[in-house]
């Protein structure tokens, strides 16, 4: 009898608690049906033989999938941690390229710069070590959420409204080729996003009043840095909101590689966010070193400095409205009247 | 081989045993009645994966069941529902289909 009563739990403690109860009052009338009335404790491991390992069975009553991925998102999860590795690897790499270039410093022997760069190399291969390991795990983790959240089991193929046809393929094809984005443009964006960021966060050796005091460009020496630092700083996690979204923005546009009305709208926010900082930015006062005014007005007397910062705002913002409009219109393009009529005559 | 063969034999059963449950239980059986009557009708199912099927069957509502506890054991006893009846009625048309097909080609 304990025998029975051990089995039994070993199967329901598996179990969710609510069904637990009821399977284990099923399970116990069974097993007793099975067993002869007089049974002996040989009868009893015979019976439960016959019912096999409890960790089994508990299996089958739970029904849950028994893989962390399964056949529905597998084929996407590949797809999108190579990507994502691809992305995040060369996206690190360029950083710590660029700013391993932008900080070098020292004699410019033949010897210290093989011995940077082997540095650099090294510090490179461990960075993409780390940043595939992130990668991996979280990819890992969302598609595991996905897998548990009960979006499979068909849902996806049954929501969709239409039936799929061949004539779809003309119609994705044109859509492809005018809507697609080229991949240079996202790594151009990445590099671009790396850029400003470095320059940014390292202005105040780089951006500045500078002033000759030697011969050539080494002795080209900055005086006062165009910032205040810590007011530059205080502006930090913004800055690093806008760069999560520049860079995630791309990755969505690599993996998806064409513009849609969702995408589009993504790049809206992202102008304004960006356009909207930017201008909150120029015109905070307290941004601008003292020193370095002071240096610009005696030098230039007559310097339009705020028509120079609202020039260079509405220069920006110029060119984001273009943006935002562009990303609408190719994300529409296959809806334009001239498709319409070029897919019906 | 003979384990290819196993899990390949394993496979062509796997959804005809859901049938052979269905066509027993158009009178109430509990657990261990339903496994005995497919015993004696030959077909091959692990007790373990009868009675978690069953189970999955109810929740599928193609099953109902109820607690007898009038006799000294308590007893589930379960019953083709309504829903179940028709979902028979199509599988079993679509058996019949399967096997001419094959049987011709065989």
């Amino acid at each position: 009898m304990n025998l029975i009563e051990t089995y039994i739990s070993e199967v329901t403690q598996r179990l969710p608690e609510k069904i637990r109860d009821d399977i284990a009052m099923e399970l116990r009338s069974t097993i007793e049906d099975m067993l002869p009335d007089q049974h002996t404790e040989k009868d009893v491991e015979e019976v439960l033989m016959k019912l096999g390992d409890p960790v089994k069975l508990a299996s089958e009553y739970n029904n849950k999938p028994r893989h962390v991925i399964g056949p529905m998102f597998y084929e996407s999860y590949i797809n999108v941690l190579i990507v994502a590795a691809i992305i995040s690897v060369v996206a690190s790499s360029l950083t710590l390229f660029v700013n391993g270039m932008i900080t070098f410093e020292g004699d410019k022997s033949l010897f210290t710069l093989m011995a940077f760069i082997g540095q650099l190399c090294l510090k490179m291969f461990l960075s993409s070590l780390t940043v595939l390991f992130q990668v991996f795990f979280w990819v890992t983790i969302v598609f595991i959420m996905l897998e548990r959240s009960g979006v499979s089991n068909g849902d996806i193929y049954t929501r969709k409204k239409k039936t799929w046809s061949p004539s779809d393929l003309y119609q994705l094809k044109k859509v492809v080729t005018k809507r697609q984005i080229p991949k240079a443009e996202v790594f151009f964006s990445l590099f671009w996003t790396a850029i400003w960021a470095i320059v940014l966060f390292n202005s105040s050796e780089m951006i500045g009043w500078y002033e000759q005091s030697g011969k050539g460009l080494e002795g080209l020496t900055l005086k006062a840095p165009l910032f205040n630092e810590e007011v530059l700083f205080s502006y930090a996690p913004f800055i690093i909101l806008l760069i999560l979204i520049e860079v995630s923005l791309a990755i969505y546009k690599f993996f998806i590689g064409r513009w849609t009305n969702l995408l589009a709208s993504l790049n809206l926010i992202y102008h304004f966010i960006s356009v909207g900082l930017l201008c909150f930015m120029l015109t905070d006062e307290t941004l601008y070193n003292k020193s370095f005014t002071e240096k610009l007005y005696d030098t230039f007397p007559d310097v339009p400095a705020f028509w120079f910062i609202s020039t260079i705002a509405t220069i920006v913002a110029v060119f984001s409205i273009i943006d935002i409009i562009s990303g609408f219109n190719k994300a529409n393009k296959s809806n334009t009247l001239i498709d319409q009529w070029m897919k019906n005559g | 081989m003979s384990e290819l063969i196993f899990s390949l034999k394993t496979e062509l059963r796997r959804g005809t045993l859901t049938l052979a449950v269905l066509s027993q239980l158009q009178t109430p059986q509990y657990g261990y009645s339903l496994a005995q009557r497919l015993e004696e009708n030959n077909v091959s199912i692990d007790q373990s994966t009868l009675y978690p099927l069953l189970r999955r069957l109810e929740k599928q509502e193609l099953l109902t069941s109820e607690w007898d506890t009038t006799e000294n054991r308590p007893r589930k006893y379960y019953l083709l529902s309504e829903f179940g009846q028709e979902v028979f009625k199509q599988l079993k048309e679509e058996w019949h289909n399967t096997s001419m097909q094959l049987n011709s080609m065989l």
